[in-house]
């Protein structure tokens, strides 16, 4: 790796650090306009509510996209630490050594939960109240993940987000998550 | 059934770690079908209690983990019709108990 993409590798990095931050700001804001535990017969009575279905899907696509950024950041970073970065469980498992994920099962629970609900759908309003529930549970892991590894990345390789603009942002849902 | 005796241990194993001891678990979809290659494992568990997606999630993982194989689990509470997918499943399921 020359200077020039040295550099572009580490600004690619500091990019997905601020979409982190980012995604989980956007996340925490889905969360917050729903009211937890959901359950299917209040899901049911409000089966055409769209502003309260427009904020399931953003909650579960922002759930996603926070998941697959972090994945991303974590296959970045362990490509500027010169790590092996395939295949991708070799990456959980460095950041699972690192103290980033909390396990590589919890991790890939999130991921199972995620895609199990994708096909679940239906029309039955208590598993669909039950897969929310659930990611709603599982938040912390991800939120977690991104804040310790944006202190890897700052302390091992002197990468920080690209810009400062979800910093508060980020700081005020890490607190709201472990408060 | 496309499943080796060794597969089928694992499944009874795994499915009862996650859905307890009195799990019934049954074999659907393709893989009953001798003549086919290839194709998910296709479980329909029915358990004591109400199953749950975290249930579900464990045990996808620890069978797709210790199998190789993609798998996909439908869950109903013994004595529960289920939902209609469900029934499709029950309807032309084996059980993989007597294979053990």
């Amino acid at each position: 790796m020359n200077g020039s993409s040295l550099s572009a590798e580490r600004e690619h990095l500091a990019n997905l650090l601020e979409a982190a931050q980012r995604c989980t700001h956007f996340l925490y804001a889905s969360s917050s306009k729903l009211v937890w535990p959901l359950d299917g017969p209040a899901l049911k009575q409000r089966q055409k509510d769209e502003a309260l279905f427009e904020a399931l899907a953003a909650f579960n696509e922002r759930f996603a996209k926070l998941q697959d950024t972090l994945g991303a950041a974590m296959r970045h970073s362990a490509l500027l630490m010169s790590e092996t970065t395939t295949p991708f469980l070799k990456v959980l498992a460095l950041f699972e050594k690192l103290g980033v994920v909390d396990s590589i099962a919890s991790w890939q629970l999130c991921r199972t939960a995620r895609n199990l609900a994708a096909h679940d759908y239906e029309t039955d309003y208590t598993l669909i109240a039950e897969h929310f529930n659930e990611l709603q549970a599982l938040q912390p892991v991800l939120i977690n993940a991104a804040a310790r590894l944006l202190l890897v990345c700052a302390q091992s390789l002197d990468i920080k987000p690209a810009t400062a603009d979800f910093e508060t942002e980020f700081m005020h849902v890490y607190a709201a998550v472990n408060g | 059934m496309r499943l080796t005796l060794d597969q089928t241990r694992i499944i009874l194993h795994c499915v009862r770690r996650q859905f307890g001891d009195q799990a019934q678990v049954k074999l659907f979809g393709s893989r009953l079908d001798d003549t086919a290659r290839g194709g998910d494992v296709d479980l329909l568990v029915e358990s004591e209690h109400p199953p749950t997606l975290r249930q579900r999630a464990l045990a996808t993982m620890a069978l797709e983990q210790a199998l190789n194989l993609p798998v996909d689990i439908v869950a109903t509470q013994s004595g529960t019709q289920g939902s209609a997918f469900a029934r499709i499943a029950r309807s032309k399921a084996q059980a993989l108990e007597a294979q053990a």
